[in-house]
């Protein structure tokens, strides 16, 4: 069977739309009343399911590698607050980025991993580590270049395990490299449809901006507020904001309850610098880190903060980071910045 | 189609509701889909007066709605999607059966396609996904997404070919796997 084939077939199970909600969603759409009522059922019930069959899979807990970190030891969420709002007022007086005008870029460099998992049951998860290059113009054009490099850290000991009981087969690494016409690339990020036009469209005004990406996170099902937290973090580290949206991502992450500060950290690149977090509903502890004297945005950590989660691993397991090493605008494609 | 006349949006409702959701449902799970779906025809109501009748048709405009608004939730479908690969059980089944019964067998392809959907760029998987789940052919990919047919064209075989390449490479781990346990 072809890769398409494949593709088609996967997750064809999925049963028809509940008819009663479907009436409900017809007759709120056609009564122009904005389905706002979107679901408040607690996902404790679908997390359990999945638990459980977890725990069939005899996924046991298993000693981790060296991806395991220490949780923050200062949890401080007023604190967390009133940082982050002066660290608002910084980025306010930071040099603005400009707008990307044509035939200019925005470049970033950012070292970092993303879980791979490999193989037929038992499988294996690893991160290796890469470096991501991305240059991209406001009309979605652009290049990015990829490397990954480097000995790979299993998750755990079971997935290291995992991995020499298959041979120790090599795992992909290199370098991709690929140009883009306009469209291919998301100046935007997780920002509306993602193109630099939703970017600017984004309130300023810090009780709009905060409307706005609580509505696009309400309901969901990592929790409101934790999905505002990562909307929030995803377009101070990846977009070209412009300075006064900057200052206001930052206020609205002052006002998402339940955000926990540690003054003095290290980002995944070794740096010191602060960091804010929340953990989600299904145990992952999602971080973001900031330089406290120039409000740049460094990177970002998600870690398992509940035993269990993410398919059984153990708690303090990182599954992906990144950080920033440059950003700013450039004229070519082929011109870098060094921070 | 003339979007304006309230009967006329009522039976794109009743045409597009059904496929719209399935498409949401394998994307990003059902309780998602029920939020984004009944969100995509709000938000099509709102903006009918937008609607060109000289575009690819309905569905790619609706779809293209969806897309938008499935965006913000690109992050939670990559997790899902890699819990799949890791676990064997696929969290956007488990939650309308038994999750044992979810649980694929060994022989299944699932985990190993949910590695490699997880791992593609995901302005490649809509392509993709649009293509193999919505049925859409090159121009009605375009028009929803907003992009010229010949960058369809080109994202959809390249991602072909990174999925197969990506595919490849579990097999040959899976066969050494079986070599080394004989």
């Amino acid at each position: 069977m072809n890769e398409l084939d494949l593709t088609r077939r996967f997750r064809e199970e999925v049963p028809p739309p509940d008819p009663v909600q479907t009436a409900r969603a017809r007759a709120q759409v056609l009564a122009g009343a904005v389905p706002t009522g979107r679901s408040r059922r607690p996902q404790r019930a679908r997390l359990r399911l999945v638990a459980i069959g977890v725990a069939a899979l005899g996924l046991a807990v298993a000693v981790a590698s060296g991806v395991v970190v220490r949780g923050p030891r200062v949890v401080l969420a007023t604190a967390a607050a009133d940082e982050l709002r002066r660290v608002a007022g910084v980025a306010a007086a930071r040099p603005d980025p400009g707008r990307l005008t044509p035939g200019r870029y925005w470049y970033v460099r950012s070292t970092g991993a993303v879980m791979a998992t490999v193989g037929d049951q038992p499988s294996y998860s690893y991160l290796l580590e890469g470096t991501r290059e991305l240059w991209v113009a406001a009309d979605g054009s652009g290049r990015l270049r990829e490397t990954t490099a480097g000995r790979p850290r299993f998750l755990t000991a079971r997935d290291r395990a995992n991995w020499v009981a298959s041979g120790s087969p090599a795992l992909e690494s290199g370098t991709t490299d690929e140009r883009f016409r306009p469209g291919g690339l998301s100046p935007g990020a997780t920002v509306g449809d993602g193109s630099y036009e939703s970017l600017l469209a984004l309130p300023t005004d810090p009780d709009k901006l905060f409307e706005h990406f609580h509505q696009q996170a309400a309901g969901h099902a990592r929790g409101t507020e934790v999905e505002m937290f990562v909307l929030v973090s995803d377009a101070l580290r990846e977009t070209p904001a412009p300075l006064q949206l900057q200052a206001a991502l930052y206020e609205v992450a002052a006002r998402i309850k339940g955000v926990n500060l540690v003054r003095r950290a290290t980002d995944p690149a070794g740096r010191p610098g602060a960091v804010v977090w929340m953990v989600d509903r299904e145990g992952m502890r999602h971080e973001l880190y900031f330089d406290p004297a120039t409000a740049t945005p460094l990177g970002e950590r998600e870690v398992v903060e509940r035993a269990g989660a993410m398919g059984g691993l153990p708690k303090g397991t990182v599954v992906g980071y990144s950080s920033t090493l440059a950003a700013g605008v450039v004229g070519s494609v082929t011109a870098r910045l060094t921070r | 189609v003339d979007l304006t006349e309230p009967e006329e949006f009522a039976e794109l409702f009743d045409r597009y509701y059904a496929h719209l959701h399935r498409y949401l449902h394998r994307r990003v799970g059902r309780e998602l889909a029920d939020d984004l779906a009944a969100q995509t025809f709000a938000e099509a109501l709102r903006s009918r007066g937008r609607y060109d009748p000289g575009g690819a048709g309905p569905g790619p405009w609706l779809f293209g709605i969806a897309h938008n608004l499935l965006r913000a939730h690109r992050r939670q479908e990559e997790r899902q999607l890699r819990a799949f690969a890791r676990t064997g059980v696929d969290p956007v089944v488990a939650v309308d059966t038994d999750a044992i019964a979810a649980r694929v067998d060994a022989a299944s392809s699932g985990p190993r396609l949910a590695a490699a959907l997880a791992r593609l760029r995901p302005r490649d998987r809509e392509v993709l996904l649009l293509f193999a789940w919505a049925g859409f052919g090159y121009q009605e990919i375009a028009d929803a997404l907003g992009i010229p047919t010949g960058t369809v064209r080109s994202r959809l075989s390249r991602t072909r070919r990174r999925l197969r390449t990506l595919l490849d490479a579990q097999a040959a781990a899976a066969a050494e796997t079986m070599e080394v346990s004989e």
